[in-house]
């Protein structure tokens, strides 16, 4: 298999949660190109720096699903998605980007507020899920090639 | 002069001048009476001049008729000194025409001597011709009377015309001047005072001073009782006033204790769920690595594992303490502050392992401190501590300072550093619970300045700091005479 590895992004400031979702990624045999980020600026950062990323990954920028953390310092996930939002609008091919939370809270006013936006395509409770899930949960946004090994 | 003495002298002279125009057109109306009772006295004298030419042509008398003609004579000039009252005789007396009176005397007099002579006649005592003598004599002098009476009556009349009527002219133009003049005060002295009251506040200091030197009388008394009222009325809208203000700050301060709690609550839980959750997942790929043989991926994650469990026990100690630090403790000791740096030194020993900076402490105490120990060994390990933290590797030569000294009766701790910093946007949220703005630099939970804080604001002292990219001075000061 040659194909492309789709591009993922992963924001979280825990390195921890970032592993764990790495490695079930792993396990559930998705064959992604994972980018990290530490926060919502870092993330801003790295999709607004278009032009340059684009000659760098050449393949794999934008990334076409983003997992999001909502507990962050500076930009958190809520502020993230207001300000993705706005992204989305001006450059083309990230509008085929979506997100998906990756949160250890489920507020339901938070929740309200981030389902809102028509890009956020579900909402992954931290530690409650499995490879498998995590798998149908992936499929069913977008189209990822899963390795037989 | 209050306004109720203006009004009663219009009032008087207003009666007054009433009075004189009645009474001189009563004068008047009297002078026309007197020409009128002349009259019917020259119509008697007629009617007696008759009977007597009646007696000379046929030689009878009745004196019947005779003498009811002279009483009918006599009664006029008692009718006009009837009439006649004590003013009358004095305007007569000063412009001497007081000789009216004297005729009506005269006439009567006349009259009771033609009637005494008509007495002797029907006694016989005098005879025909005597009698009609005197007849003739008492009608002469009648007529001379009746004259004679004009020409005074008509000099008084006129007297009183032309002098009273100007003196009730007078009288009357004064009272409208008068009347005018104090209505225009009383209207001037209301003007002024809704000048004075209509004055903006600014414009006016001293309002009540004006008022006092700007009033008299019913005004003043008026003011006097409104201002005291509106007092009242102001003190009693004060007072509800104030009431609202407490109600508000208190409910905004219970509305964020409560948003306070719900914000705790939300970042406690997730604070100390992630290591958790992380925690478990990790358990299970450790399993699965050493399932798969994979033992040194097992023993990474195991030691993440136990980072995790770290973290989780010092956040876990962290929330433990800042829910103590709003509880008194009675652990009053003397402190040694020496011993206090010695122990937490040996709490820090991780964060001084790696760490570039210098720690220097001068303790400068003039006589011992006696407190809640626990709360000042937190207070300055969690401030010692943040300077290590956030120190600046881009500096030579790192360091953070404590000093501690006394000054009459004040507890003062200064700790400095040439650290990194807190960003100028954030300095008003270095006490919150959970914010942290340098996450890369260090770990924590985001408490330890709320926990300062709690406990200074229970010590009943201060805490200020100023930060720059220079570095940080955080001042402490606790007055210790308020210590219980
Ligand atoms: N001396 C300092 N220099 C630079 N930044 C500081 C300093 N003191 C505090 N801060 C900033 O303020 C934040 C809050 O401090 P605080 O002590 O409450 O939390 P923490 O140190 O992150 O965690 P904890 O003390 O609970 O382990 C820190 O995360 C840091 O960003
Ligand atoms: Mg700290």
């Amino acid at each position: 298999m040659n194909a492309v590895k789709p591009p993922i992004l992963i924001i979280d400031d825990d390195e921890v949660d970032r592993y764990v979702l790495k490695r079930l990624i792993k396990e559930a045999k998705l064959e992604l190109t994972i980018f990290e980020k530490n926060d919502g600026q870092e993330a801003l950062d790295f999709l607004n720096d278009y032009e340059n990323n684009r000659q760098e990954y050449p393949e794999e920028f934008p990334p076409i699903l983003i997992f999001l953390d909502i507990n962050m310092p500076r930009i958190n996930g809520i502020q993230f998605l207001e300000e993705f939002s706005k992204l989305r609008t001006k450059v083309d091919d990230i509008q085929s980007c979506v997100v998906m939370m990756f949160s250890s809270s489920e507020r339901e006013e938070e929740k309200a507020i981030i389902m809102a936006h028509d890009f956020v395509k579900g909402y992954l409770v931290k530690g409650t899920f499995k490879a498998q899930e995590l798998k149908e949960q992936v499929l069913s946004v977008i189209d990822a090639p899963v390795s037989d090994i | 002069m209050n306004i109720s003495k203006k009004l009663m002298l219009i009032v008087i002279l207003t009666t007054v001048e009433v009075s004189i125009t009645v009474f001189s057109a009563f004068e008047i109306a009297k002078g026309a009476k007197f020409h009128q009772l002349n009259f019917l006295h020259l119509k008697y004298i007629n009617q007696l001049s008759k009977s007597i030419n009646e007696i000379e042509i046929d030689k009878s008398i009745d004196t019947k008729t005779i003498e009811s003609n002279i009483l009918a004579i006599k009664q006029q000039p008692i009718d006009c000194l009837e009439e006649i009252n004590i003013l009358n005789k004095v305007i007569m007396e000063i412009i001497n025409t007081n000789q009216a009176l004297t005729i009506c005397e005269k006439d009567i007099e006349v009259a009771d001597t033609a009637l005494s002579s008509l007495k002797q006649y029907e006694n016989r005592a005098i005879d025909r011709h005597t009698f009609l003598t005197s007849l003739n004599h008492a009608l002469y002098n009648f007529n001379e009377h009746s004259e004679n009476f004009e020409e005074p009556i008509r000099k008084t009349v006129s007297f009183i015309l032309i002098t009273l009527i100007p003196l009730v002219l007078i009288i009357s133009l004064f009272n409208i001047l008068f009347i005018s003049y104090l209505s225009r005060t009383i209207s001037n002295s209301i003007h002024n005072l809704t000048l004075l009251l209509s004055s903006k506040p600014k414009d006016n200091i001293n309002l009540d001073e004006d008022l006092e030197k700007n009033t008299t009388g019913e005004l003043k008394a008026l003011i006097i009782a409104a201002r005291q009222r509106i007092r009242e009325d102001f003190f009693n809208l004060e007072n509800n006033k104030e009431l609202q203000a407490i109600v508000k700050t208190q409910t905004a301060s219970l509305q964020q204790a409560n948003d306070e709690l719900a914000q705790f609550a939300y970042r406690a839980s997730h604070d100390l769920k992630s290591p958790l959750s992380g925690a478990k997942s990790l358990a299970q790929f450790v399993i699965l690595d050493i399932e798969a043989g994979d033992t040194k991926e097992a023993i990474n994650n195991a030691k993440i594992i136990y980072q995790q469990m770290e973290k989780l026990e010092t956040l876990v100690v962290d929330i433990l303490l800042l829910a103590k630090a709003d509880i008194s403790s009675e652990d009053i000791t003397p402190i040694d502050f020496d011993q206090l740096i010695i122990d937490m030194k040996e709490r820090l020993a991780w964060l001084m392992k790696d760490n570039p900076c210098t720690l220097e402490t001068n303790i400068t105490l003039s006589k011992p401190i006696t407190s809640d120990k626990a709360r000042f060994a937190q207070i300055i390990e969690n401030v010692i501590s943040n300077g290590l933290k956030y120190y600046d590797k881009t500096k030579p030569s790192p360091y953070v300072k404590c000093d501690i000294f006394d000054k009459s009766d004040i507890l003062t701790i200064i700790v400095s550093d040439n650290g990194i910093g807190i960003p100028e946007q954030h300095q008003d949220e270095v006490f919150d619970m959970f914010k942290r703005f340098h996450v890369k630099n260090s770990t924590g939970s985001g408490l330890g300045m709320a926990l300062v804080k709690k406990h200074i604001e229970f010590l009943k002292g201060d805490i200020s700091f100023e930060s720059s990219k220079d570095g940080t001075i955080f001042t402490i000061t606790i007055p210790m005479d308020k210590q219980v």
